[in-house]
């Protein structure tokens, strides 16, 4: 976690309620499991014909089951859950957005090449290992005679 | 290169034209995004948009491919050296990306070398590999 942001995420801690606290504290212990999992839901009730919410879990898989932690209706220390979730998760979502890019300029180069080995076959070069070669063909007519 | 077309990127860095669309841009970090800009930008606008249609232009596009990629595995070892620790997982995946980084170099210097046959192929004949040289034939004609 970034030093100045999970300072920033424990001070906020202070004027809390408990269970924010714990699902706070729960995601900073198990880091390595709510690095690629973990999420804030949002739930209504109905009393006596009234919607009332909205209320939030703070919603994840330990092992084979599905968990929840009851976080109550409190926005502020609903937005400091997330928050530690995004902080928990950045790391991931760097790595997926490098990773993608990744896959798209490989794709591209792959594109490219097909692409430069057609043109140069169509002047009589040749790729050949990593040298290109056929340049003696390639000359122009006016030089070879 | 021409460095007066180095842009600064902060947040809002403008996504460059040339990225292909799988790109998300703005989901990369900034400093990644500066890197792309300042060095691939120009790298760019002087091995393609200044290159002839045909061999000479999709060399450059085939440099600047791997040079983004070479700029985008630098990005990864950088971060890991500051972020990893030194177990031997760790070290072992660092050696794996730092031997990906050093294919990529040796592919941008193959194509680097070849672009710079071509130029000296140019200036030896006058035209580009195959002896067609639309530009030239077209001022060739006029004079």
């Amino acid at each position: 976690m970034p030093h100045s942001a999970d300072e920033e995420i424990l001070e906020k801690l202070e004027s809390v309620d408990q269970k924010i606290i714990d699902a706070v504290s729960l995601i900073r212990q198990q880091a390595d499991v709510f690095s690629h999992q973990g999420s804030v839901q949002e739930s209504w009730r109905s009393y006596k014909g009234r919607r009332l919410g909205p209320y939030y879990r703070l919603v994840y898989r330990s092992g084979s089951k599905q968990r929840s932690i009851y976080l109550g209706s409190d926005q502020a220390g609903v937005s400091l859950v997330r928050e530690t979730l995004q902080l928990v998760q950045q790391e991931l979502r760097r790595q997926e957005s490098i990773s993608e890019c990744r896959k798209a300029v490989r794709s591209e180069l792959r594109k490219t090449r097909r692409q430069l080995h057609d043109q140069l076959a169509a002047v009589g070069l040749r790729i050949q290992g990593a040298e290109i070669r056929g340049w003696q063909s390639a000359r122009p007519q006016t030089d070879v005679c | 290169m021409d460095t007066k077309t180095n842009h600064a990127a902060g947040p809002a860095a403008i996504r460059p034209y040339w990225m292909p669309e799988g790109v998300d841009f703005d989901s990369l970090p900034s400093d990644l995004r500066t890197g792309i800009l300042a060095l691939v930008n120009p790298a760019y606008e002087e091995l393609v948009l200044r290159a002839k249609p045909g061999i000479e232009q999709s060399t450059g596009v085939t440099i600047v491919q791997l040079l983004w990629l070479e700029v985008l595995e630098m990005f990864e070892i950088g971060r890991d050296f500051l972020h990893t620790d030194s177990s031997p997982d760790s070290r072992q995946e660092r050696d794996t990306k730092v031997s990906r980084l050093l294919r990529v170099v040796a592919a941008k210097g193959k194509a680097s070398a070849f672009w710079v046959r071509l130029q000296d192929f140019r200036e030896r004949h006058g035209v580009l590999p195959g002896g067609y040289d639309p530009i030239q034939r077209e001022f060739s004609g006029a004079e």
